[in-house]
């Protein structure tokens, strides 16, 4: 039959530039001819002539060889545009999804970890991590801004740097003292007192300095010993200690300094609220972690500065009134009200500073009516208990309506970030209140699953075409590029992708299934099996489409097909995807109970092994073909390279399509949320300070006047 | 009597058209029709008629369709399409219109 194939190859000699074409048409040629052959000898003629005969009704090779290459010239010029379109658009797409994904799976581990270290720039953890940040938000300048000068050793220095570029700002010279002040990198107490009488220098009239002053000195100058406790439920008392007199002296100078001074503010809220303007609107998860880091990232040392001179400002007024010295004591008793209004000027309505602020009244309230009993003074000792009441009030009448230990069950329904920063807050939370930002959550983590996903289809390309190339090289040039059909190209991204990413989202919204009205560590086991079942179920359907179709074809073109793997691989993996299905939307976990993932975690281990058998079972049955003979090098060429091309239009659909959905779905979770994402702090968080501040304000009117 | 090989130039693709239109039919099935129907009358050279048929389908008047046959080969099937039906019967008419008008002159 060699003459018969050399006759076919003559015919489609105009064709080779398209081999799925040339083999196509071949294919039919010869289907046609070898009847030809079969009716000839059933007439009685030996093969040989019966070949003959054929050929010779077939026609002259050449006119038949120009009329099929003139008729398939427009079939296959249009082909050949395709694939020019497929390689020069095609690819660099993938790539640049391929980048898009490396930053969606690792910016949110960074983002994670820089909740431990506020104020870093995610630039400088990407950095340290030697992780992947491809996309920068900020303009160097606003990084300058955001997170000071990295280059520089420690946070001192990085936020010192600020200031040395724009050595006129109050904000960022204040910013450098307090980080100076708050940081344990430099020792010297003389060079930070130094630092800040320079900084003061700019805003004379600004009494922080002062207060800041005093509280580095009498850090050194005094110490409060706490007392034995009677019981766990008492309050713990403090002996006050007297360490160097001389210091206390000198920062009850700076004190009385301060209180003489117009104002008193440490910017923060100003240099807050720059850098929230520089971090901008994001309606994302990670935006709104953001937001807070930068909040936290911006100190307020002077909280605990202002509340040991609130501590010990009365003990030194009382060891004055001990040694005789009545006036003097006088004189600083009195200024416990210019120092409260100060505080309370500079603390803002932040939760924190309010309680900063109660906490000093609180402080003033118990030690300064004795003090002036001993000069006395009843009348005042009187007065000041009563100024100092609606100062307290705010705060104690919270606690008893809020403050409550947190159940075990209540932050159930709650998302990760609201379980860490809401309990202590006391508030009364319902599922609905705390649903928004867990399905953000949910939502960020499916993100997280469909980057992993594209990591698979791009690493699944790579290996695609090194496998194509492969088999060319040991095929001598002859691979199959198909072209599949616009059904065939529907059907994959329809049934592989579509469906599977469509009946999640429809079991996702069965609570009861999906486990998503509970917080992620009450439903982890589950999710996770869920993002496994998409993270194989995806690729496991494109694959075998794009298999069947491509052993389809392959028959059609009377291309060795390789025999199909037997009955147990299936069973295997129908057993396995079943399994992993159970475990990811049955609800067996029980919370509150000793091994609550216990069942789960057993069905989806058991599920991952058998897939993995099934797995180890496939790649023993093709190992011997696909390495050893050549039988089917052709099919496993059009495999690879069906495969590449089916995972790059996945990619671009979970993209272009699949990721915008679920930025979008996030995105209306963060703007339905009312209790978690306030301006630097949680809203309920921004909420309380702002009312509680608003009745320590009322009270401060009272006792001015 | 068979018939010259010039003169078939310009039918091929009518009949094509108007023996799809019965039903669907492979490469082969078609030549073996013709001859049958024709009592091999025209002297085709089998392998004109694949260019003819790849030319129908890049026109749309016709879609292939690849089947596994009785002895488990693969076959390609030819069927006729809308646009094909159509074209069918003005081709029809047209042939007509033309055989009527030789007639006449070679007859009258």
């Amino acid at each position: 039959m060699d003459k018969l194939n050399q006759s076919l190859d003559l015919f489609t000699e105009g064709l080779r530039s398209d081999p799925e074409i040339r083999l196509d048409i071949r294919q039919e040629l010869q289907s046609h001819l070898e009847e030809k052959i079969a009716e000839e000898t059933a007439h009685g003629h030996s093969n040989e002539e019966s070949l003959e005969l054929a050929l010779k009704t077939f026609g002259s090779p050449v006119e038949v060889a120009d009329g099929l290459a003139a008729a398939n010239r427009k079939r296959m010029k249009l082909r050949a545009r395709m694939r020019l379109l497929a390689g020069t658009l095609l690819i660099p797409a993938v790539i640049i999804c391929a980048f898009f994904s490396l930053n969606m799976v690792f910016s949110p581990i960074d983002m994670i970890s820089s909740i431990d270290h506020p104020g870093e720039s995610l630039l400088e953890r990407s950095e340290k991590m030697h992780s992947f940040n491809l996309f920068r938000r900020f303009t160097p300048e606003q990084e300058f801004i955001l997170y000071g000068d990295h280059t520089k050793k420690n946070r001192i220095e990085q936020q010192k740097a600020i200031w040395e570029k724009f050595p006129d700002n109050k904000i960022y010279a204040t910013n450098y003292i307090l980080e100076l002040v708050n940081g344990d990198s430099v020792k010297d107490r003389n060079f930070i007192i130094d630092e800040i009488g320079r900084v003061g220098q700019l805003d004379p009239d600004n009494a922080l300095y002062n207060y800041i002053a005093a509280g580095v000195l009498l850090k050194d100058a005094c110490d409060e010993i706490q007392l034995p406790r009677v019981n766990r439920k008492a309050k713990p008392q403090y002996r006050f200690e007297l360490k160097d007199r001389a210091m206390l002296e000198k920062a009850m100078r700076e004190y009385l300094a301060g209180v003489n001074k117009k104002y008193c503010s440490s910017y923060t809220f100003n240099l807050l609220r720059q850098r929230q303007q520089i971090v901008g609107e994001d309606d994302s998860l990670t935006g709104q972690i953001e937001k807070m880091m930068v909040g936290a990232g911006i100190l307020a040392p002077q909280w605990h500065e202002y509340r040991i001179i609130g501590k010990y400002m009365p003990e030194y007024a009382g060891i004055l009134i001990k040694e005789g010295k009545k006036q003097e004591a006088l004189q600083y008793l009195n200024t416990w009200k210019q120092f409260i209004r100060h505080v309370n000027d500079d603390n803002g309505e932040w939760f924190v500073g309010v309680l900063n602020t109660a906490g000093i009244a609180d402080t003033d309230a118990e030690k300064l009516p004795p003090l002036y009993e001993k000069l006395g003074m009843a009348e005042t000792a009187k007065t000041v208990a009563l100024d100092t009441e609606p100062l307290r009030k705010p705060l104690r009448e919270w606690k008893e309506k809020s403050w409550q230990p947190p159940a075990p069950s209540r932050f159930d329904r709650a998302g990760l970030l609201a379980g860490m920063l809401l309990p202590w807050l006391g508030h009364e939370f319902t599922s609905e209140d705390l649903a928004p930002e867990r399905y953000a959550e949910y939502v960020f983590f499916q993100k997280i699953t469909l980057a992993m996903i594209n990591m698979f289809f791009i690493s699944g390309m790579i290996f695609a075409i090194a496998a194509a190339l492969y088999w060319r090289f040991r095929n001598g040039g002859r691979l199959l590029l198909l072209a599949p059909p616009p059904l065939m190209v529907l059907k994959v991204l329809g049934l592989g992708i579509v469906l599977p990413c469509v009946a999640y989202f429809m079991l996702s919204q069965i609570k009861l299934l999906s486990g998503y009205d509970c917080d992620i560590p009450i439903s982890v086991t589950r999710f996770l099996g869920q993002m496994i079942l998409l993270l194989l179920l995806i690729p496991a359907a494109i694959l075998t489409l794009t298999g069947k179709y491509v052993t389809a074809r392959c028959r059609e073109l009377g291309v060795a097909i390789p025999p199909p793997p037997g009955r147990i691989h299936k069973i295997a993996v129908m057993a396995g995807l079943m399994l992993l299905f159970i475990a990811a939307f049955a609800p067996l976990s029980v919370a509150h109970t000793r091994f609550p993932h216990l069942p789960t975690a057993i069905i989806l281990l058991v599920a991952l092994m058998i897939l993995a058998v099934a797995f180890i079972l496939l790649i023993g049955h093709w190992a011997s073909e696909l390495f050893i003979g050549r039988k089917y090098d052709v099919y496993y060429g059009a495999v690879a390279r069906m495969v590449m091309l089916a995972f790059a239009l996945a990619v671009l659909v979970l993209t272009f399509i699949f990721l915008p959905i679920l930025n979008w779905r996030e995105a209306e979770f963060i703007r339905q949320d009312r209790v978690m994402f306030g301006s630097g702090c949680t809203k309920i968080e921004e909420d309380a300070g702002k009312e509680l501040k608003a009745k320590i304000n009322q009270a401060m009117t009272k006792i001015s006047k | 009597m068979a018939v010259n090989s010039d003169m078939m130039r310009g039918m091929a693709e009518p009949i094509i058209l108007k023996l799809l239109n019965h039903k669907k039919m492979y490469g082969y099935e078609i030549i073996k029709v013709v001859n049958e129907k024709t009592d091999n009358a025209f002297q085709w050279k089998e392998g004109t008629l694949y260019p003819c048929l790849h030319r129908l389908e890049a026109d749309g008047l016709i879609q292939s369709e690849w089947e596994i046959a009785d002895n488990g080969k693969p076959r390609k099937y030819y069927t006729l399409t809308k646009k094909g039906q159509a074209e069918m019967a003005a081709k029809v008419e047209e042939w007509s219109h033309f055989a009527q008008a030789v007639n006449t002159l070679l007859f009258a």
